[in-house]
This record gives C-alpha cells, sequence and structure tokens, in this order.
C-alpha cells in the first residue's frame, strides 16, 4: 500500500480525461450538484492526486495514451481498493468490458456523452458504494487493532499468571522454610529447657550440630576457677569429660573466631588428633554482652565457606538461649556449692543444731540432731509427745530475741539450749535452736552445788551441836545421877540406863555430823566389815522390829582401813532407810563380799522400790521423801560423802515394786590422804 | 567447897548441881552471864563452873568483868565449859583466864565432880 492521503468526510470525486473538455463538463455538472471534484488530464497525474487527497470515487476515460483506463484503474484498485471506479467509454465493447471488471472490478460503465442523470446516478451510487467500502474497511481495521490489542492482552494476562503463581510459589517455599527454621529452634529451646547439667546442655548441643552437615562432633570447654576448665565431647555414643588444669588466658577474652591457629594447636594437643576446620565460639553469661565467656564450643568442619556462614548463623541464632541455660547451671552449681559448704559447716558442729518453724517442725539439722522419721523438734530430740521443759523457743518467738533455757533429756542429759530467731518482715518465721551438752558441767555444778550443801550442814552442824550437847549432857548425866540413888535391882535402873543409852546415841549422831565440818580427830582402824555390820545391827533392833533380817557374810574378809564410828553410821543409815521402806513388813537382806582389791557390802529391801528420776536426787543434801519428822534429808548424802572420803562409792540399784540395794564398796588400800 | 554454876541450859545447871550437891558442896546456881558475874562478886566460890556460849555475857565475858571489877586475881578456880565444837583444849582456856576447860557432853557426872574436887584442893 502506497502512503494514505489524508482521509476526507466529504465524499471526492476524480475525473481522469485526457480532453480537457470533458474534465471541465463534468467538474461543473458535479460541482453544481455540490459534490466536491478533481481532475486529471493524465493517469499518472490521477496516480499524484490520490496520493495527496483522499478521493471516494474516481472516473476515469478508458482510452488515453500511455496508460488505458483499465490500467489505471486497475492500479487503483491495487492501491486504494476503497475508492469505487467508474469507467467513461464512448463505445462499449465486450471485451473491454470483460477485461476492465476483471481486472480492475470496475463498478460501473458510462457511455459517452454521458446522460447527466446517468452520470450523476452512477456517481452517487459509487460515492454511496465506496462509503460502505470505507466504513468495512475502517470496521475491518478496527476489528484488527482490537484482535490485535485483545491478542496482546490475552498474552500478558498468560504471562502475568505465570509470574503470580511462581512468586505465590516462592513465598510458600520461603514461609515453609521459615516455620521449618522456627520450630527447629523452638524445637532447641524446648530441649534446651529440660537442661539441668553441663553434660545434658552438652548432649542438647550435639543433637543439634550433628544434623548440620559437614560439622563434626562438637566441643564444649567449660571454665572454672583459677583458670581450670572442662572439656566435653562425645565419643562412640558416650560422653566423655576431661580437667584442663590449665587454660591458655586468651580463651578468657575470645570472640567469635574461625580457624584459628593458635585454637587449632591448643585443640589438637588435647584431642590427641589432626583438625581438620575449626570455629571457635565463645559463651558468655547471659545478658552482658560485654562480659567474658564462660565457655567455648570448639567445632571441627569441612564447610565451604557458603555454608560456614549458614552454619554460623544458625549457631548465633541459638547462643542466646544456651548463655542462659549455662547461667542457670552455673548458677545452680555455685548453689549446690554454697549449701554443701554450709552443710558441712553445720554438720561440723559437735553441738545439734536444728531450724525449727513456728509449729515446732523441724526444717533442717545438723548430723548431731537425732535425726529420725519425726517431724517435731521434741520427738527427735528427747522422743517427746509435746515442748521440752524450759525450752526457751516460745520466750524467743515471742519476744523476737535470742533466748536460752536448760532442757533435761529422759537419758538424764542436760542441755543448754539457745534459741535464736530468724526475723521475717516483721515476725518471726523460724527459730534455730543450738543444743550444748553441759550434762558434765551440769554433773560438776551438782556436785558443787551438794559440797555447797555439805558444808553448810557443817556450819549448821556446829551450831546443833552445841544446842544439842548441851541438854544432852544433862539427860545423861541426870541419868547418871538417878542411876547412882536407885537399886541396881529397881525397874528405874534399867530405864534410866535406857536413858543415857540413848543421849549416847544422839551425841555419836551429833559427833558424826560435826565429822563433816571438821577434820575428824578419830585415827583410822583396820576394820572387819563383818564385825562392824554383827556390832551395829543390835542397835538397830527396834527399827526393824517388823523385818525379816537375812545376812550373808563372806568366809573370810580383807580388813579396811577407815574410821569404823563413820561406816557404822553408813550402816545405820542405810538399815534404818530400808526399814522405813518397808515399815508394814518385809526382808532385810545384807551381803558382804570381797572382790579383787575391794571390800563390798549391800543392804537391800524389799520395798516399793525408788523411781528412776530420783535416784541421783536422793543423794542431795535435805532431799527426803520421808514425812515431816521422820527424816533430816542427810542421812544419804552424809554416808555417800564418808564412803567417797575412804575412796569408796555407794551405789544403788531399784526396780519399781521389787525393792531397792544399796551397795558400798570400799577399797582394801585405801587411799594415801 | 562452895561451888558456883552458871549455864543457860537449865538441866545442865540442875545436873551439876545435884551432882555437887550429892557429895555435900555448897552449890548456887546461875542462868546467865549476869548472874552468874553477880553471884561470883557475891559469894566467892571456890570454883565457878561457867558455859562459854551464853546469850548476854558469855563465860570468858564473865571472868573479864569480874578481874575489871576486882581489880585483882581471884582465888576462885574457873572451869569454863562448852558444847560448842569452836573451843577446844585446855590451852585457848587457859588463855583466856580460865583454870581448866570441859568439853560437854560429860562423859561420866561422878569423874567431872572428883575432877573439880582435886583442882580446888590443888590451890
Amino acid at each position: 500500500m502506497i502512503q494514505k492521503a489524508k482521509e476526507s468526510v466529504q465524499p471526492k470525486v476524480l475525473i481522469v480525461d485526457d480532453e480537457e473538455a470533458i474534465c471541465a463538463a463534468a467538474r461543473r455538472l458535479l460541482r453544481s450538484k455540490n459534490i466536491d471534484c478533481v481532475t486529471a488530464s493524465t493517469p499518472q497525474e490521477a496516480l499524484k492526486i490520490l496520493k495527496r487527497e483522499d478521493c471516494w470515487v474516481v472516473v476515469s476515460d478508458y482510452r488515453m495514451p500511455e496508460m488505458s483506463g483499465t490500467e489505471l484503474l486497475e492500479e487503483i484498485k491495487k492501491n486504494y481498493p476503497n475508492i469505487s471506479r467508474l469507467m467513461l467509454t464512448g463505445f462499449l465493447e465486450l471485451p473491454i468490458i470483460q477485461e476492465a471488471i476483471n481486472r480492475a472490478s470496475v463498478f460501473r460503465f458510462i457511455t459517452k456523452p454521458w446522460d447527466e442523470t446517468e452520470l450523476l446516478l452512477g456517481i452517487e451510487t459509487a460515492i454511496q458504494h465506496s462509503g460502505r467500502k470505507r466504513t468495512n474497511s475502517q470496521l475491518a481495521h478496527e476489528i484488527g487493532v482490537q484482535n490485535q490489542k485483545l491478542e496482546e492482552l490475552t498474552q500478558n494476562l498468560e504471562s502475568e499468571v505465570m509470574k503470580r503463581t511462581q512468586g505465590i510459589e516462592e513465598s510458600r517455599r520461603m514461609a515453609e522454610s521459615k516455620q521449618k527454621l522456627v520450630r527447629e529452634l523452638t524445637g532447641f529451646v524446648k530441649n534446651l529447657s529440660r537442661v539441668s547439667t553441663i553434660p545434658q546442655l552438652y548432649e542438647v548441643l550435639y543433637y543439634e550440630m550433628t544434623r548440620f552437615h559437614g560439622v563434626s562432633v562438637p566441643y564444649l570447654l567449660t571454665f572454672e576457677e583459677h583458670g581450670r576448665g572442662r572439656l566435653y565431647w562425645m565419643q562412640h555414643e558416650n560422653l566423655h569429660e576431661k580437667h584442663i588444669s590449665s587454660l591458655p588466658q586468651h580463651f578468657g577474652s575470645l570472640r567469635l573466631r574461625t580457624s584459628s591457629p593458635e585454637d587449632r594447636v591448643w585443640w589438637e594437643s588435647h584431642i590427641k588428633k589432626e583438625c581438620r576446620q575449626l570455629v571457635t565460639i565463645p559463651i558468655r553469661a547471659r545478658e552482658i554482652p560485654s562480659s567474658l565467656p564462660v565457655a567455648l564450643f570448639l567445632v571441627e568442619h569441612d564447610l565451604d565457606k557458603g555454608k560456614l556462614v549458614d552454619f554460623l548463623e544458625r549457631i548465633t541464632e541459638r547462643l542466646q538461649p544456651v548463655s542462659i541455660v549455662l547461667d542457670k547451671i552455673m548458677l545452680r552449681h555455685q548453689l549446690e556449692i554454697a549449701a554443701e559448704q554450709w552443710e558441712a559447716t553445720f554438720d561440723g558442729f559437735r553441738d545439734p543444731i536444728a531450724v525449727v518453724d513456728k509449729e515446732e517442725k523441724v526444717i533442717r539439722a545438723n548430723k548431731n540432731f537425732f535425726k529420725k522419721d519425726q517431724s517435731r523438734c521434741y520427738e527427735m530430740f528427747d522422743k517427746r509427745t509435746e515442748l521440752c521443759i524450759d525450752c526457751p523457743m516460745p520466750i524467743a518467738i515471742s519476744s523476737q530475741e535470742a533466748a536460752s533455757g536448760l532442757v533435761r533429756t529422759a537419758t538424764q542429759k542436760s542441755y543448754r539450749v539457745l534459741s535464736y530467731p530468724v526475723l521475717g518482715s516483721d515476725q518471726v518465721r523460724r527459730v534455730v535452736n543450738h543444743y550444748t551438752d553441759i550434762s558434765h558441767e551440769r554433773d560438776l555444778y551438782l556436785k558443787l552445788v551438794q559440797s555447797e550443801k555439805l558444808a553448810a550442814v557443817g556450819l549448821l552442824a556446829g551450831n546443833i551441836a552445841h544446842e544439842l550437847n548441851n541438854p544432852l549432857s544433862g539427860i545423861r548425866a541426870l541419868a547418871q545421877l538417878l542411876k547412882s540413888e536407885t537399886s541396881p535391882s529397881s525397874p528405874h535402873h534399867a530405864d534410866l540406863d535406857e536413858v543415857e543409852r540413848a543421849a549416847i546415841r544422839c551425841q555419836q549422831i551429833i559427833k558424826n555430823l560435826l565429822n563433816f565440818s571438821e577434820p575428824s580427830t578419830e585415827y583410822d582402824e583396820n576394820v572387819d566389815i563383818n564385825d562392824l555390820i554383827s556390832i551395829t545391827l543390835p542397835l538397830l533392833k527396834t527399827n526393824l522390829r517388823n523385818q525379816n533380817v537375812h545376812t550373808y557374810f563372806a568366809e573370810s574378809i580383807e580388813k579396811v582401813k577407815l574410821q569404823p564410828s563413820q561406816i557404822q553410821q553408813v550402816i545405820f543409815n542405810l538399815v534404818n532407810n530400808a526399814s522405813q521402806a518397808m515399815a508394814s513388813g518385809g526382808v532385810l537382806t545384807i551381803k558382804t563380799w570381797q572382790e579383787k582389791g575391794k571390800v563390798c557390802f549391800s543392804i537391800a529391801d524389799s520395798g516399793p522400790g525408788i523411781p528412776p528420776e530420783l535416784h541421783q536426787r536422793i543423794f542431795e543434801p535435805f532431799f527426803t521423801t520421808k514425812g515431816v519428822g521422820t527424816g533430816t534429808g542427810l542421812g544419804l548424802s552424809v554416808s555417800r560423802s564418808i564412803v567417797e572420803k575412804f575412796g569408796g562409792q555407794l551405789t544403788l540399784e531399784s526396780k519399781m515394786g521389787l525393792g531397792t540395794v544399796f551397795t558400798v564398796v570400799l577399797p582394801s588400800k585405801p587411799l594415801a590422804k | 567447897m562452895k561451888i558456883l554454876v552458871v549455864d543457860d541450859e537449865l538441866i545442865v545447871a540442875r545436873a551439876l548441881s545435884r551432882a555437887f550437891s550429892a557429895k555435900g558442896h555448897d552449890v548456887t546456881v546461875a542462868h546467865s552471864g549476869e548472874e552468874g558475874l553477880e553471884k561470883w562478886i557475891e559469894n566467892s566460890p571456890d570454883a565457878v563452873m561457867l558455859d562459854v556460849v551464853m546469850p548476854g555475857l558469855t563465860g570468858p565475858q564473865v571472868i573479864e568483868e569480874y578481874k575489871k571489877r576486882k581489880n585483882m586475881k581471884t582465888h576462885t578456880r574457873v572451869i569454863l565449859m562448852t558444847a560448842h565444837s569452836g573451843v577446844k583444849g585446855r590451852e585457848p582456856a587457859l588463855e583466856l583466864g580460865a583454870d581448866d576447860f570441859i568439853q560437854k557432853p560429860f562423859e561420866n557426872i561422878f569423874n567431872l565432880v572428883t575432877r573439880i574436887e582435886d583442882l580446888v584442893r590443888s590451890k
């Protein structure tokens, strides 16, 4: 197609004829009918005009020089198909018409000279024809353009859909891989949360690392005090642990690094094998990024650069939770050590110590606080069912200050108990009880008290002696006088004898009492205990009128060096006690026997017995179980000190309901005085 | 013989009095140091049986008082008696100005009387 002339809306007609007159006539005719019209005298001119102007209809003469009308119209048909083509001809020969129709698709033939009406009708019809063709071609063109656009659109849409689909696929993959990473991290953290020891931590790290292809068994090095450390690694599915006595100093300030020759040398020297590539990853204490590492993670690998970056990213992501766990473990470890130290200190005390709550439940106690299944302090301490008598705990709780008390156990031990209250906000939350066994001190104290009491007795005795000796002198003297004035055969004589004897006995008792306060003036004699008992028993005849007396004397017995009247006093006291213990009757058994270097005698009654808690107390001065006027509370204490003065022992054995045996053991060779 | 017995313990005073009387001696009894001092001055006895521990004037004080008032040595034999364990033996008693010392309780009242008689006669 040749270049198109500007399309005109107004139909324009081109008349081509080599005869100017015809052109003019046609021009005149058409213009008169208001039809736009141009004329050309040659076919070349016509083609030029067409290039310039948009003509709807071309009316060409058939016979023209240079080029026939058929050739021109054929050319026009070829280049401007929308132009309706008419042919003017003077003669209508069939072959010409056929050729024109076939070659140039001539729309209509008009004969010359034309009939104006025919010409105008022909031209108008041609204009309409061309108009239709133009519209059609316009439509066809537009359809073509639309089709092209549609095609383009369709193509675009497909690629867009493809692009979108790829994008969605991509992000789905990314989301999935992210989800996987998060899942792995969550799983890792979850595993970490169950970790409470370093070996457990190592195990979690081990499984985490070995999932990464190209990474070998990891090594965990924890730092301990004084530049020491501990190395953990897995070998043949067993966890190994190695103590490192001296760590390189630079480990303490290390940052994450790969393939450090320094680390490598150290590592190889400890692992005893050659290393491929090594990553050293410090693990710091929690929350303090600038703090020094508390452990190192050493990982041998053969990763390329890209994979190593991935691996390090993965590791770095996990370092924080690892730090937290490590921190937790170390804190726990320190707590354990501290607790152990406290416990050892606590147990190191020789004295029992117990931490007790306000309900007397034992929270903690040291080894020396008797550990049993019970929960209350008094149950454990003394098998009691309620607080120990004089326990200072209630005072410590109510006063919120330390308190002390003296507690005696069923086993006759004495404890000084110090209760220290532990104050919570503003009230006592628990009490620390510290028990000191003062049984020995207590015994000494009691002995001291006893000797003090005896000293007091001595002093008292001095005064009493005077008071008693005076009237006794009178009684005795008067008895002697009266006796001298009565006949020996008179019953009064015997009565007065009895009075004098009683007075003598009284004087003897007073004399013995005085012996405690002052050095005796009596001399030691070698005495046969059997004889001594034999001469003493008759003096007690009246006391023993309700009892059966059995004596079992050793056949031969060593003599003992002592003051006979004093031991007589002991015998007198013990027999007197025995008879009083079985006032309504019973059996008094007196035995003597010889042991190696010792002479012994025992005086047993068949009375009700002495309760265990009184076994000690009855030896205390002024302690008496007898009714008013019956005992002085001095008999046994005096007897014991007499026996001890001669290096002997006075002990008792008593069973409730069966009776009591007092045994005197005297050394046959007395102590040097 | 004139004997003065000074003792706040009635039964002792009575027993001594009866024992000396039984041997035919002239016995005067006083029950306190003050009374004893008065009767000593008044009667000039051959012997004074003087208890050491008495309420008011004690035996040694009676001796002292007597010597202070008479300002001279007496012919009277003074025998101190005591049941108190604090005073022992003859020597301390002689230092107190006595001629003899007797520890109560008496073993035998008749021996005691004989001993005092001997003491007075030895003058």
